[in-house]
């Protein structure tokens, strides 16, 4: 009987107190762990986002600066007097032309109304053409220049070329900005 | 009662390691990020330049670069190896998790 007795107490399990303060401690841990998880989805998530457009831009600014490093010489000029455009020769005499595109624009000028905005990139002399956004997609998501002040996107001074990208995506937007001078002004 | 608070604490230790790998992760790609535009930024002074008269290629500091605020100041340091060739270096510098961070450019600017 004694030594039943002492089994008994010996093997007893977790009292209801006991329980419930390892099963508060367990809900507290994983509710804060919970918690971080869910914010490092989003950051990572926003991370994605940002990625892909500095993916985007980099690209696209080394397209545009290789191009215009190789272009003839002293043909360097803005496209019809519009800003935001560059329009250079390469020496095989092809006239090209860097601009930003959105079709609910209703032709192509000075004025960027819409809100995100296409950079293309039109062959004149193979009769692309800019106003009906015709040419290589180069990159997409472009904020206008009009509503991102002081962004200057694509701008041609004197000798050189500012690139100064704004690229909005969901709520992320990612500035990159550089100058490149032609080699061959 | 004792054993299960040991394993709650081991639980949560492991679990710390984890959620540190997850935001070493995430700051990785801000680094990226900051490194990018740094370099674009000192690429940015570079071709300007060699852009400008032979003559005004000089030393000089920026505080702050509008637009990118991130960036604490960018120092262009010129020094010239013979009469007609400048030895030009561009440093972009940022704070990160408490230190400085920079990415230099170099290159050589002829007077012809």
């Amino acid at each position: 009987m004694q030594a039943r007795d002492k089994t008994r107490f010996t093997n007893r399990g977790f009292t209801l107190i006991e329980t419930i303060i390892v099963l508060l401690f367990l809900a507290m841990l994983l509710g804060v762990a919970g918690f971080v998880f869910v914010v490092s989805l989003r950051a990572w998530d926003s991370g994605c986002i940002r990625g892909g457009i500095r993916e985007d831009t980099s690209y696209a600014m080394e397209k545009v600066v290789r191009d215009l490093k190789e272009m003839a010489i002293r043909s360097l000029s803005q496209y019809s007097s519009i800003a935001h455009t560059v329009r250079y020769n390469d020496f095989a005499g092809h006239t090209y032309v860097f601009y930003l595109y959105n079709a609910d624009d209703a032709a192509l000028d000075s004025t960027y109304s819409e809100s995100l905005y296409d950079l293309r990139k039109a062959n004149i002399t193979q009769g692309d053409n800019p106003a009906s956004g015709k040419g290589t997609l180069i990159l997409r998501d472009l904020v206008s220049p009009d509503a991102a002040a002081p962004a200057t996107a694509l701008t041609v001074s004197g000798t050189q070329v500012t690139l100064d990208f704004v690229l909005q995506r969901g709520s992320e937007t990612v500035r990159l900005k550089t100058k490149i001078r032609p080699r061959n002004l | 009662m004792i054993e299960l608070l040991i394993a709650i604490v081991l639980a949560a230790s492991g679990l710390m390691v984890l959620m540190q790998l997850m935001s070493v992760a995430i700051f990785a790609d801000s680094d990226l990020e900051y490194s990018l535009t740094a370099l674009n930024l000192a690429n940015e002074k570079l071709e300007e330049l060699k852009d400008s008269d032979y003559s005004s290629v000089a030393s000089a500091t920026e505080s702050s670069i509008s637009g990118f605020p991130f960036v604490d100041d960018r120092v262009v340091t010129v020094s010239e190896v013979n009469t007609d060739l400048k030895d030009v270096q561009v440093e972009v510098r940022w704070t990160q998790k408490g230190g400085q961070q920079s990415i230099q450019l170099r290159t050589y600017i002829a007077n012809y």
